[in-house]
């Protein structure tokens, strides 16, 4: 982009006035740091809960001996509870909350730009037929019988992420002739619908019943084999593209204000709207493929966090990225603890919980709006 | 001219496949004495209840259909292999050896479930299932459907939904089969050579003395583990073998746990079900790398065992993965 487009969005900033700007500054630091304290209290609260019950002293002793840079069994003497809790405790459940956090934060990332980027506020982070993609992946390599012995645990996650890219790389071909949002986001639902139906192809022509059974499971979406190695790949897409996202926060202000005011801006729309859709795309595939496709949290965040900071961009995306962090984590304590024995799919949970939730926003927003 | 051509074309397809049948049905054991039975009607009808549903045979069903390796297997056993028009799941490599000729003989219909006009175009007179799934509604399969053409159905109790409690619930499936085919004697003689077979494997381990061992069943899964719950086959085949199923307060025969469970329960040795795409070593290869399986006794001391999900049936087979699991933890209660 030319300098002329960054000193022209410098001054043309959709904030208003100094003054309210330093308000809402203010107000946005105050939603934020409130945001951070109730992920960290969320994920503390992951990490003590689960399917067995293990004494809270025994949980954060244990954090605190695998954390801490001196060694403390020389301080607190030995360790007094098994090698079976401790890896529950720090391999299993810290890993799986982070992973939720990571999760939640890309996909309403994701949808917060999806929707600004499209000025379409049904639009979510699979927009492009990522989801539905990557679940052909799954399924291709599951029926194909890659077991675990190829790419070990990551057999599954690597077939989600490149089938991921698969409608994304159509959808790529088909923006360089059409330039109209309109059509790249028509052909992504149009690339949906086609690997959806690839995927009950390969599965109920090509698979098994057991086949089946380990395609919809990991369709229901979850965080059960996240672990430390898993985490990695997602945290670094979500550092790498919010931050460019960030970078480009005024650029996607501008298109808020239509298109012809961002062209006479001097910016390349249609170029500046495929990079931001791919950046969503890659978000989306980062996010689906360590925990299947999770529904509702990239479509409903965004909408929750404008409600809170408003639609510019460069409050919205930090703020949407941090409350769908504790939404994804939170329903996945949900989704461990309303059974004792055994774990609810948390598509149930953000289905359920997300969908009233919404309902009430727009009850509350549209109520106002009549008046 | 034209239009009675179809059905002049599968007489004769029909005619072929009954003299194949029939061709086969002369070269294997047992089967005159079942075809004299079958003739005649009975001379009282035979009334059963399958799953609560009430059935009544006023003569033995001649073109039965068997929808799965199991059954097809235990029909034959029984004697009446012959009368089995065409069966589902037909692709089994490894039919038990005593019925492998029969077996190989009979027409397969799909690799797993034939469709609903496969089935009807062979007129069967009743349907065998051994799964659940084998009476899909949305295959135009269901029971109802079914029983209003006039095909009778029995479904193996396994799958009626109480799951498998103890043996009696075979002894009694397999009583009422043979009753409505005719061949109660060898109905009867297989069921007690299958429950002789379990006994002897549990005196076996009650005079050797043995214990117990803590068990984990893994079906599959990795985000979460699928395992045997209390009232399935796998938890009986379990009694059987010396083990103690350390999920059995699970309400169906297959479900869902969660990882932290199974690892707080410190499994002693864990019974791994081999089918489908991911070969039992990827299995155990995924279990040993887990973190908190890792944990376990089980795996520290490499206490795997693997049975074939073919074993895991109403039927002979499940003698033989109760004898796999009861010699590979128990090894010194068949030293002798």
């Amino acid at each position: 982009m030319s300098t002329v487009t960054e000193t022209a969005s410098l001054t043309q900033s959709p904030t208003g006035s100094d003054s309210r700007r330093s308000d809402r500054r203010r107000s946005l630091a105050t939603v934020l740091t409130l945001l951070t304290a109730a992920l960290a209290l969320a994920v503390a609260t992951a990490v003590s809960l689960g399917t067995i019950t293990i004494p809270l002293g025994d949980v954060w002793a244990i954090v605190a001996y695998r954390i801490s840079p001196v060694p403390l069994d020389a301080i607190w003497g030995d360790r007094w509870w098994s090698a079976t809790r401790e890896a529950i405790v720090f391999e299993s459940r810290l890993p799986r909350a982070l992973t939720a956090a990571v999760v939640g934060a890309a996909l309403a990332v994701a949808g917060a730009v999806a929707q600004a980027v499209t000025r379409n506020p049904l639009a979510d982070p699979y927009l492009l037929g990522v989801s539905s993609g990557a679940g052909f992946g799954v399924a291709t390599v599951t029926v194909l019988g890659f077991g675990a012995g190829t790419l070990g645990i990551f057999t599954l996650p690597f077939a989600a992420f490149a089938g991921a890219l698969l409608p994304l790389a159509a959808t790529i071909v088909v923006s360089l002739r059409a330039h109209s949002v309109t059509a790249i986001v028509l052909v992504g639902v149009a690339l949906s619908m086609v690997f959806s139906s690839l995927v009950t192809f390969v599965l109920l022509v090509l698979g098994d019943v057991h086949q089946l059974g380990t395609v919809m499971q990991w369709l229901a979406g979850g965080f059960g084999d996240a672990n430390w190695r898993s985490l990695i790949a997602p945290t670094l897409v979500l550092i790498v593209t919010g931050t460019a996202i960030m970078l480009c926060s005024r650029r996607l202000n501008l298109l808020l204000a239509g298109d012809d005011g961002a062209t006479a801006l001097g910016m390349n729309v249609p170029r500046f709207r495929v990079l931001i859709l791919l950046a969503v795309s890659l978000l989306a595939a980062a996010a689906v493929a360590v925990s299947g496709t999770i529904g509702f949290v990239g479509l409903l965040v965004p909408h929750l966090a404008a409600y809170l900071v408003g639609r510019n961009a460069a409050r919205l995306v930090p703020t949407a990225g941090l409350l769908g962090a504790v939404a994804l984590v939170l329903a996945d304590i949900l989704a461990r603890s309303l059974s004792n024995t055994t774990e609810l799919p948390i598509g149930v949970i953000t289905g359920l919980v997300g969908g009233p939730i919404f309902i009430a926003m727009l009850w509350r927003r549209y109520s106002q709006d009549s008046r | 001219m034209l239009v009675h051509t179809p059905s002049v074309r599968r007489i004769i397809a029909l005619t072929s496949i009954a003299s194949a049948v029939l061709l086969s049905a002369g070269c294997s054991r047992g089967t005159t004495t079942a075809e004299a039975e079958a003739a005649e009607s009975f001379r009282e009808p035979v009334t059963i209840t399958n799953c609560e549903r009430t059935a009544t045979f006023d003569a033995p069903p001649q073109r039965i259909i068997s929808m799965n390796d199991h059954v097809t297997e235990t029909l034959i056993q029984m004697g009446v292999g012959d009368r089995i028009v065409g069966m589902g799941y037909g692709e089994q490599p490894d039919p038990l050896s005593e019925t492998a000729e029969q077996f190989r003989a009979i027409p397969s219909l799909a690799k797993e479930y034939p469709t609903s006009e496969q089935v009807l175009d062979l007129e069967p007179d009743l349907i065998v299932g051994g799964m659940r799934s084998a009476f899909d509604d949305k295959n135009g399969l269901g029971r109802d459907s079914l029983e209003a053409a006039g095909i009778a159905t029995f479904l193996f109790s396994e799958y009626c939904g109480q799951g498998f409690p103890d043996i009696s619930l075979l002894e009694n499936d397999f009583a009422q089969l043979g009753a409505i085919l005719g061949v109660e004697e060898s109905a009867t003689a297989l069921t007690e050579g299958i429950v002789a077979g379990l006994d002897t494997i549990r005196a076996c381990l009650d005079a050797a003395g043995a214990q117990p061992v803590r068990t984990f069943f893994y079906d599959s899964g990795e985000a979460e583990p699928l395992s045997v719950g209390g009232v399935g086959i796998g938890n009986l085949i379990g009694d059987y073998a010396g083990i103690e199923n350390i999920t059995a307060e699970g309400p169906k025969p297959y479900f869902a746990t969660s990882w932290e469970v199974v690892g707080e329960r410190q499994p002693e040795a864990i019974v791994v079900l081999d089918y489908g795409s991911i070969s039992a070593a990827d299995k155990i290869a995924f279990l040993r790398n887990h973190p908190v399986m890792a944990t376990t006794p089980a795996v520290r001391n490499d206490r795997f065992v693997v049975v074939p999900l073919d074993d895991f049936f109403e039927s002979s087979r499940m003698v033989a993965s109760a004898d796999t699991i009861a010699r590979a933890l128990h090894p010194e209660a068949f030293a002798g």
